[in-house]
């Protein structure tokens, strides 16, 4: 990548395709991974409005107000992946510690009384200005670019305990406990998942790895059990129908929800659940309402176009040119797939509630941003021609 | 690092710190151990098998949810959203023909309590019976019956609403439901009934109509929320927003106040027994007012004894007396059997008819029919029905409308008795001629002289204008109804010449006229029956008059009926002056112009009281005022905003004291003053 391309268009990424076959050896951008992102934003533009409408009406008089919302979100979102798809990766590996530090710093501020905003019972959002913002999501990708830098300058001195893999483990540990302290059980759970993908990835011993986990477990099993509520979405999970009118509720609602979509759906905008019966059916619980809407072809078509992505961010892993891109491609790919499968799994009932967004579905301007940046950065990464996980002459495939 | 990411370049490998496990180590491009990379290499499709087998998991999750699981979960969200609640619309406004509201419904609190989310029944218990003046042990054991709901107290007061929210209990809640109200208080309580706490109408209109105001309660498929709020799908039908049908009468609002207010005032002066006063609109058959006394708040039915509650007008009999003979009279005449000229013997003021003895109050000798009518000589009208004979006579009244119902559309509304002719004695003729041995309602005789004003065309008296549905269209509409023409219009106008006679000078009914105005009507004193010896008391009389004005073109009937009144008994005396000043506020507002210009007051000495005794205080006559001068009207017993509009009609300024209802003014009623004038009103609390 020549400084010359990048004060080439911004703007169009085709354009960049068609100019970059002619170019010196550069590859072309990931189109494929380009329209499953485009396909999944509009669907969620759709869905949060169809979802939210009525919600909004009641709450603001205005039934387009979080549609309204997401739409500035997104346009902000999709400058943010044209922009970040032409950084150059040395680059982000040398602000990636400022980044992280950033992210951490202001997860931090929104732990100060008076400086977050509480809401039922969480204080996850910052105020900037009118808007909020959730550092929680910020957190995500400072720790993905962060470890990324790092677990590529340890090389192979991953596979050591004391001077390979304790680092990451602690680096990853300062986030988590500050994600868990907001309280924000889901993303800590997210933020541990891909920390563990990264390391296993990155060559991590196996043994190391369970024995991570196994140390964690206590402090799962303290966080969930000191709140009583945790311990009755687990207890409601597990039983979702006998606790139906209390813990059990949003579950049940959702499984109602998604269940009574059948195969064609009860059509877009018609679906009853989102009156008020399922909350946050706009954000935490918008794949349910994709399923009583559209049915089995929706929820499908969403399954298929993550399943598409995490094809393309991994392939984009194997085009990576060294190893911080790889590693970078791979923690923002299980980023996205396990935020995915942890939201479908809330609503289908395979695990208990989290308050997990949908990837470039659910109401929310961080975690749309975030994702949009996320993508850029693979589209970034795509471009490469391969190099560091690109199999040697004589290797076997 | 420098720029690792600019190409393929091969770089020399960089050894990490610490041991390598691998014991063969193939340096890679990037400077990593191609065992390494392929390891890598592995787990990152390992990596990826993981996340196809987790979506494949959810993948099959949701085709079990949707597909097999499916139809059974599809039937839960349809059970939940097909949950039906009947929704009860609030009762329909009635109003009167201008849509004024007569009666309303409000919202008010009630109070209710979930026993199980109580935490401490018994402090609960004691501090709602305190707040709301409730017995504690009947509070107690209505909250153990009901598990999950109990009303505390329906439909509150405000101040004790506001208590129970104060008191901030769990478990008790307020809801707000509709509750009836009359704003007008006794405005033509008996015309409206009233309805019971359940919304149902138990009297009045409010029970003739009850379907209509109800409306259909209707089942709608309900939402509920966790918050329990219910939704209706489609959004347009909103619970607060049913309400039934609404009704308009044919009433006036300000006729109908004149009409209690000058009743009001005729009782308390008379200590009458009960009174009535018809005004019907005699070209439609349209009722304008009906008011009856005793009467009672609506609001508060169960304050008086039922009998107050009783429409008099039409569910009490009595025998109408000399009014009678202006239909007895009329249908002699209609048969071409004696023309308004003819002369009759009166005899002196009394004869032997049948064995029994007719008298008059006033012996007269001979009179031409004008005058038997103007004087009210029962002698002569008897003579004058034998020439038409029984069977004539009682198929002339029939016509009139005697004998049956009017079909006004009110509830108790009773026929009355007109003897057949073939058990008619001799007698009976007679005094049928002079309204006795007959029996009919006010609002008979009221329907039956409309049909003289109305040039001989009897119209059903009706009083319902128009009923609309729940989304406001038109479902009935009142509609002006010819039942008969007992007589021929010659004939009508004949009979209201008469008729004018008894109200000017010389007449019995003068106390009746209304200066400028054209007036037709007739006197009535009737014994009443007494029920244990069936014969005639003597001292219990009902005095009416009924009439209309004006006569060159009549527009309204009123006709009073006052029920033993004390000390002077005449209709002359005690009804006349009801009619009058109905017909004087009546005019005035309808702005009926004057048939003649107004002249000095008429001279009152020079009138010969026949049904009067003597020594009796004559009510002025209220002149109408000069020209550019107003009258003050009689504002007291009026709300501040009734009081207002009356003064406002009169170009009359008002300084308001104190709240509730104006208890004095000054300058007082009648009074001429200039318009802009500054009428100072007191209110004072409900009486």
């Amino acid at each position: 990548m020549t400084s010359n391309t990048e004060t080439k268009s911004l703007l169009s990424v085709r354009d960049q395709y068609g100019m970059e076959a002619v170019d010196a050896g550069e590859q072309p951008v990931d189109v494929v991974m380009l329209w499953t992102v485009l396909a999944l934003t509009a669907l969620g533009v759709v869905m949060v409005y169809s979802s939210s409408a009525v919600f909004a009406d009641e709450l603001r008089q205005d039934s387009s107000f979080f549609l309204k919302r997401q739409l500035l979100s997104l346009g902000l979102g999709v400058a943010a992946m044209l922009f970040v798809s032409q950084l150059r990766m040395d680059i982000l590996r040398k602000l990636s510690a400022p980044i992280f530090l950033a992210a951490v710093v202001l997860a931090v501020m929104v732990l100060i009384p008076g400086v977050g905003m509480t809401e039922r019972g969480s204080t996850r959002c910052l105020p900037v200005g009118p808007l909020q913002m959730q550092p929680a999501e910020l957190v995500k990708l400072g720790l993905i670019i962060y470890l990324a830098a790092v677990l590529a300058r340890k090389r192979e001195s991953v596979r050591e305990f004391k001077t390979g893999f304790l680092g990451p483990v602690m680096i990853g540990t300062v986030p988590i406990i500050l994600i868990l302290a907001q309280p924000d059980l889901g993303t800590t759970f997210l933020l541990g998942a891909i920390l563990f993908l990264m390391l296993f990835v990155a060559g991590a011993r196996i043994s190391f790895l369970m024995g991570a986990v196994i140390c964690a477990l206590p402090f799962i099993w303290y966080a969930i059990s000191s709140a009583s509520y945790r311990m009755r979405r687990i207890m409601s999970f597990l039983d979702p129908w006998a606790d139906r009118q209390d813990g059990g509720y949003q579950v049940v609602e959702s499984l109602i929800s998604i269940g009574s979509g059948s195969v064609f759906g009860v059509g877009l905008g018609d679906g009853k659940q989102k009156l008020f019966f399922l909350p946050d059916a706009h954000n935490d619980f918008i794949f349910a309402i994709i399923g009583e809407e559209l049915g089995l072809i929706g929820t499908m078509g969403v399954i298929v176009l993550f399943v598409v992505l995490i094809w393309r961010g991994l392939r984009a892993a194997f085009k990576a040119e060294d190893a911080f891109s790889a590693y970078l491609a791979v923690g923002l790919t299980s980023l996205l797939g396990i935020q995915a499968f942890v939201h479908m799994s809330v609503v289908t009932a395979l695990l208990p509630t989290t308050g997990l967004t949908l990837p470039f579905i659910s109401y929310g301007g961080s975690s749309l941003l975030i994702c949009m940046v996320a993508v850029g950065l693979l589209l970034a990464i795509s471009r490469g021609r391969g190099g560091f996980l690109s199999p040697a002459p004589g290797d076997p495939r | 690092m420098g720029r690792s990411s600019t190409g393929p370049v091969p770089r020399p490998a960089l050894r990490g710190g610490g041991g390598s496990s691998s014991s063969s180590r193939v340096v890679g491009e990037s400077g990593f151990d191609r065992r390494v990379v392929r390891w890598i290499r592995l787990r990152v499709r390992v990596m990826g098998g993981l996340l196809a087998v987790m979506f494949a998991i959810v993948s099959y999750r949701v085709f079990d949810l949707q597909v097999l699981q499916g139809e059974r979960l599809g039937q839960m969200a349809e059970q939940k959203a097909l949950g039906q609640v009947v929704l009860t619309p609030r009762r329909g406004v009635i109003a009167d023909r201008n849509g004024d509201p007569l009666a309303i419904s409000v919202e008010v609190d009630s109070v209710f309590v979930e026993p199980t989310r109580v935490e401490d029944r018994h402090e609960v218990v004691s501090a709602l019976a305190d707040a709301l003046s409730l017995d504690p042990a009947a509070l107690e054991g209505r909250m153990q019956r009901g598990r999950h709901f109990a009303w505390v107290k329906r439909r509150v007061s405000p101040a004790e609403a506001r208590r129970v929210r104060e008191l901030g209990l769990t478990g008790v809640h307020l809801t707000k439901e509709a509750r009836r109200f009359y704003p007008q208080k006794q405005l033509a309580a008996h015309v409206l009934g009233f309805a019971g706490i359940d919304g149902v109408g138990l009297e009045g209109i409010e029970m003739s109509l009850d379907v209509d105001l109800r409306g259909i309660a209707r089942t709608a498929d309900v939402l509920r929320d966790a918050r329990g709020r219910q939704l209706i799908p489609g959004g347009n039908l909103h619970v607060d927003r049913l309400e039934g049908g609404s009704v308009t009468l044919t009433l006036d609002r300000t006729l109908q106040y004149h009409a209690e207010a000058a009743l009001a005032e005729a009782v308390k002066e008379t200590e009458a027994k009960s009174a009535s006063v018809v005004v019907l609109d005699p070209r439609t058959g349209e009722i304008l007012a009906l008011a009856t006394r005793p009467t009672f708040n609506p609001n508060r039915p169960g304050d008086v004894h039922g009998g107050w509650r009783r429409n008099r007008a039409i569910t009490d009999l009595y025998e109408p007396g000399s009014v009678f003979k202006v239909f007895s009279i009329a249908s002699v005449l209609d048969a071409g059997l004696a023309s308004p000229e003819d002369v009759i013997d009166c005899e002196k003021g009394s004869a032997r008819i049948g064995g029994r003895t007719i008298r008059d109050a006033n012996p007269h000798g001979e009179l031409t029919i004008a005058e038997i009518m103007k004087v009210s000589s029962n002698i002569g009208s008897a003579r004058l029905v034998e020439r038409l004979g029984k069977q004539s006579l009682v198929d002339a009244l029939a016509e009139f409308g005697f004998g049956r119902r009017t079909g006004v559309g009110m509830p108790g509304e009773r026929a009355g008795h007109l003897r057949s002719a073939s058990d008619m004695s001799d007698v009976c003729l007679a005094t049928l001629a002079f309204g006795q041995g007959v029996s009919s309602t006010p609002l008979q005789v009221a329907s039956a002289l409309a049909a003289v004003a109305n040039g001989g065309r009897l119209m059903r008296p009706w009083i319902v204008r128009e009923v609309r549905d729940e989304e406001g269209r038109v479902r009935r509409k009142g509609q002006a109804e010819l039942i008969s023409t007992p007589i021929q219009e010659s004939t009508a106008s004949a009979v209201t010449g008469m008729m004018e006679a008894v109200v000017r000078e010389g007449g019995t009914g003068w106390r009746a006229a209304v200066p400028g105005y054209r007036i037709a009507g007739k006197t009535g004193t009737s014994q009443k029956v007494d029920p244990l010896t069936r014969g005639y008391c003597s001292h219990r009389r009902v005095a009416s008059f009924g009439g209309f004005v004006p006569v060159e073109d009549p527009r309204l009937v009123i006709m009073v009926v006052v029920d033993e009144p004390q000390g002077v008994k005449y209709g002359g005396v005690v009804a006349a002056p009801v009619f009058r000043r109905v017909a004087e506020e009546a005019v005035s507002y309808l702005g009926i112009s004057p048939s003649e210009p107004v002249e000095d007051p008429p001279v009152l000495a020079a009138f010969d009281e026949r049904e009067a005794g003597a020594g009796i205080v004559l009510p002025g006559f209220l002149v109408p005022p000069p020209e550019g001068k107003t009258l003050v009207p009689n504002v007291s017993g009026l709300d501040l905003r009734g009081a207002l509009k009356v003064l406002a009609e009169r170009h009359l300024e008002a300084r308001p004291e104190g709240a509730g209802l104006v208890t004095e003014q000054d300058p007082p009623a009648g009074e001429i003053v200039s318009p802009g004038e500054l009428v100072t009103l007191r209110l004072g609390p409900t009486g």
